[in-house]
């Protein structure tokens, strides 16, 4: 089994002053389980990680126990060291006895009973640790770029910029939902003339299989063909589509002459010649209930249609009707005064309601105060919410990740990997995962865009994954338990062995598979049956 | 419902056996259990000659293999092998379509035939007095009744064609001489009934309303059965106490359809040891320990693999050489389980297994009510766990 040693941090005050390290001390001496103790004030230190690094290799240790913080917070740091002392990272169990027991358990006795017990967990299951190897693979530095709206251009041209393929998709022509604003024409110019960016036009994803560094996309292009595309990591960028206010009671959409959304407002304005309406009235929060969140970009939206407004006739009469200004941010708020400024009025309604009387259309509306309204218009503009595109469900099952309850892609997580998701080297940006105005779309295609040329550098080999599962072939009865267990699409059977198989490479390790074999056929390398038993027992002994 | 009424002519196995020539010219092989020549038990046997089906009895007295097990000892993936009749027990047949959710048996182009079940005899009894029980079985083929049968077929609730998802269904009129019902229950079996003009449009309503009243009787029956394994099963004593005579031999897993692992991890020698020093320490701290050590561990695991799955089909009781009540006790359990997911097994070869998928909204009725308890039991037994703590720290 090895020379176990055990290191004890003070952590400073923090677990000195509430464990008592010395009768921990004593109880493991008296266990007769590891070769020595060793114990200093903060071991992630310099000083701290030298001394570990020393201590093993001069004592000759061949398993390591560290009873200090959260793995969270320095798993890797000591792994780091053990390394440095010669040993595989994985003859190494890391305690939590701060978060755990220092910060968690006020009386000092219950919390030195406790710390005690992890710690004799941690040596009975190191016993039984055994090297891990690191593997690595060749990986792919080029990029699939699926949807050509604001996002997804973005992303493709700052890939490209450092000088990298990029081949992006689009189910119809570059532009997406922003394709009439003044800038958008020279991005598509900008993406079409670049070298480095093969644009597929009107084509479908048939299938994608593989995984980070090694990604085969099967399209379908217009003509028909089957197209296979090669790359390392995928920027889903598919967009949202407009909530639809057909059959919304109390806003005549589709029943109304007059009443328009925000788009078919603005392609109606640019379109027609003649005279300017003497009153418009723009709503707010149309299917804001239905949709169940708040988009957060369709206020500015609204406002977009006043300014045009007023910009082509200063004398038409501009309402602006909301419940809830939603203008995060400086550029934001500056836009509002600037509009408020132009002469638009803006009122705050509780319950509206749209009808047509005469040659005009009346907008009756209550306020909070109970006071109540109308005005006349010529024409009355619904600003509806963003909503998840219908497509997201099947690109979902394709990519395998989550859907979140509005039908938007779910990133990893929200604060610390908001474009990541959980199929590694799968980025979401811009609408498909979550409303995002232009700032936010670009934002987010940016840091897709980091995090794709940060990983997969050309020639660089990637690192996998050593904490896996792995299948005992002569235990695998083929059953396909751990088949739809596994999260990752790691587990899949192999049809003519009737075995369970694990990629290595899609595998994240997180042990569904074994906890859901009936045959202990599937088993994490880090998590056996003898470990997680020595574990338990020493726990609970 | 409608099918084909065929009158019992001799024995209700003959006319079966009849039947089942009339279906074999319509498919490539019957699997059908059959006296073996020893004349004193029954076995499996795939039948391709018309001949050999006089050997064959599909209702045996007795269930010394279960037919879905046999049924998975052909292998996997017979590919381009030509049809399959299998004639099984209801409870037989929902092993076998378990199996199948499992990969454990391609059931592709087989075709599960299952008849109304008058439940089996004890092999060990059986083998006692064969002829005995051979003429006390044809006596319960007519309509009487037997105390002498297994404890799980009397309090059997899924005798005839409920919950199962069988192709073609026999039902029994029985009395003397009885008639035979033939239904189809798939489109396969439609097909196969048409094929050997076993077809019929006959009324049988009289056969569903006795399915009904027996239905009736067998669930007063389980309830009863259920109450008594709730006060015998409560808490670790009483599970203890259920399996205290059990001697390790693992018959109850070798003989359970659905106990499908190649190797029983209890089976498998060291992994389940541990290092004598241990031993001792657990010794110390509880004052002594059982051994072998992993009697409880063996049943409580096997019951947590497969208690989803369990059809109360008695096999495990049966092998048992030590009289544990163990499908008493799996029975009592697994539909407790099934009951908390909605599921029932061998109901339909697509409902997909608890296990394979993920319902946000599911077990919180169970959670909420803080777990499974027999009623009355929970209380009683934290109480007295907390007594011997108290009393083991004195020592």
């Amino acid at each position: 089994m090895g020379k176990i040693g055990l290191y004890l941090c003070e952590c400073g005050p923090n677990i000195a002053e509430a464990i008592d390290l010395d009768r921990i001390t004593a109880e493991i001496k008296k266990d007769a389980k590891v070769a020595g103790i060793e114990r200093f004030k903060l071991l992630c230190s310099e000083d701290g990680k030298r001394f570990v690094t020393e201590s093993i290799k001069e004592r000759g240790y061949e398993r390591v126990v560290i009873a200090a913080c959260s793995p969270k917070q320095h798993q890797a740091t000591f792994e780091q060291v053990v390394a440095n002392a010669g040993l595989n990272a994985h003859v190494f169990q890391m305690v939590n006895i701060r978060e755990q027991c220092a910060w968690a358990t006020p009386d000092k006795e219950q919390a030195t009973s406790k710390a005690l017990r992890f710690i004799r967990a941690a040596i009975g299951r190191v016993r039984y640790h055994w090297p891990l190897e690191q593997k690595e693979i060749e990986c792919s530095p080029d990029t699939i770029v699926i949807g050509g709206g604001t996002a997804g251009i973005e992303a493709a041209l700052r890939i490209a910029q450092k000088g990298r393929k990029v081949f992006l998709l689009e189910k119809d022509e570059p532009g997406g939902t922003r394709r009439d604003r003044e800038w958008m024409a020279a991005r598509v110019d900008a993406l079409r003339n670049n070298p480095l960016i093969e644009v597929y036009e009107h084509c479908k994803i048939r299938e994608l299989l593989g995984f980070f560094g090694s990604f085969v996309a099967h399209l379908e292009t217009r003509e028909g063909n089957e197209v296979q595309l090669k790359a390392g990591s995928v920027v889903l960028a598919t967009g949202a589509v407009a909530f639809d206010p057909t059959g919304l009671a109390g806003y005549g959409y589709r029943e109304l002459e007059g009443v328009s959304t925000v788009r078919e407002f603005e392609k109606a304005a640019s379109d027609a010649s003649d005279g300017h309406p003497k009153s418009v009235a723009v709503i707010h929060c149309v299917g804001r209930e239905k949709l169940g969140y708040c988009s957060g970009t369709c206020c500015v939206e609204a406002m977009r249609v006043a300014r045009r407004v007023k910009e082509a006739s200063a004398e038409t009469e501009v309402t602006e009707f909301y419940r809830d200004l939603c203008l995060p941010g400086t550029e934001h708020d500056r836009f509002y005064h600037e509009t408020a400024k132009t002469g638009v009025r803006f009122v705050r309604f509780r319950d509206i309601d749209v009808a047509r009387e005469g040659p005009g259309l009346v907008v009756r509306y209550r306020q909070e105060d109970g006071s109540s309204g109308s005005v006349v218009a010529d024409a009355v503009v619904l600003s509806a919410g963003v909503a998840a595109g219908p497509a997201n469900a099947e690109f979902a099952r394709m990519f395998n990740i989550p859907l979140d309850e509005h039908g938007f892609f779910q990133s990893e997580h929200p604060v610390l990997n908001p474009v990541g998701t959980v199929t590694e080297g799968v980025f979401v940006v811009g609408g498909c995962r979550g409303p995002a105005g232009a700032l936010d779309a670009t934002a987010q295609a940016g840091a897709a865009a980091g995090k794709v040329l940060s990983a997969l550098v050309p020639g660089r080999r990637l690192r996998l994954e050593t904490r896996t599962s792995e299948v005992a072939e002569a235990l695998c009865v083929g059953c396909g338990i751990c088949v739809a267990a596994c999260a990752y699409g790691a587990a899949t059977l192999n049809e003519d062995r009737h075995i369970a198989v694990v990629n290595e490479v899609l595998c994240r390790g997180c042990g569904n598979c074994a906890a859901a074999c009936p045959s202990g056929a599937a088993q994490h390398r880090q998590f056996t049956t003898r470990q997680m038993d020595q574990e338990v027992t020493q726990i609970l002994r | 419902m409608k099918g084909k009424r065929i009158p019992v002519d001799g024995s209700v196995n003959d006319t079966l056996r009849s039947v089942l020539a009339l279906l074999l010219k319509a498919t490539d092989a019957v699997m059908v259990p059959s006296r073996i020549p020893s004349k004193e038990s029954f076995a499996y046997l795939l039948i391709r000659d018309p001949k050999l089906l006089e050997a064959a009895t599909p209702l045996a007295p007795v269930m010394p293999v279960q037919g879905a097990r046999a049924l998975q000892s052909m292998g996997r993936g017979r590919g381009g092998l030509p049809g399959i009749l299998c004639v099984l027990r209801p409870c037989e047949a929902r092993a076998a379509i378990e199996l199948f959710k499992r990969n454990q048996v391609d059931l592709e182009d087989v075709l599960l035939l299952t008849i109304d079940c008058p439940g089996a005899f004890p092999t060990r009894d059986y083998l006692g007095n064969p002829e005995e029980f051979d003429r006390r079985f044809e006596e319960i083929l007519q309509g009487k009744q037997d105390d002498g049968l297994r404890p799980d077929c009397k309090s059997c609730v899924g005798f005839s064609l409920q919950e199962v998802a069988s192709d073609v269904h026999i039902g029994l009129l029985r009395g003397k001489p009885g008639e035979v019902a033939v239904v189809h229950r798939s489109d396969r079996g439609e097909r196969l009934l048409a094929d050997a003009g076993v077809a019929g449009d006959d009324g049988i309503s009289d056969w569903e309303a006795g399915v009904e009243k027996e239905a009736r009787v067998r669930t007063g029956a389980r309830d009863s059965a259920f109450q008594e394994m709730k006060g015998r099963a409560a808490g670790v004593d009483g599970f203890e106490k259920l399996f205290a005579d059990c001697v390790n031999c693992h018959n109850c897993m070798r003989v359970c359809p659905i106990c499908y692992c190649r190797q029983c991890f209890f089976d498998s020698g060291d992994s389940v040891r541990l290092r004598a020093e241990d031993y001792f320490a657990r010794a110390q701290h509880r004052g002594g320990i059982r051994f072998p050590g992993d009697m409880m561990q063996f049943h409580v695991g096997r019951m947590y693999h497969m208690a989803l799955s369990c059809v109360a089909c008695g096999a495990c009781e049966d092998a048992c050489p030590m009289d544990v009540p163990v499908s008493r006790v799996f029975a009592f359990v697994g539909a407790g389980v099934q009951e908390q997911f909605g599921y029932a097994p061998g109901r339909s070869r697509e409902e997909a297994m608890p296990m394979t998928t993920f319902k946000e909204d599911e077990l919180h009725a169970f959670e909420d009510a803080g777990g499974i308890s027999a009623p009355g039991t929970t209380e009683t037994q934290s109480g007295k766990s907390k007594d011997q703590d108290s009393e083991g720290k004195v020592e």
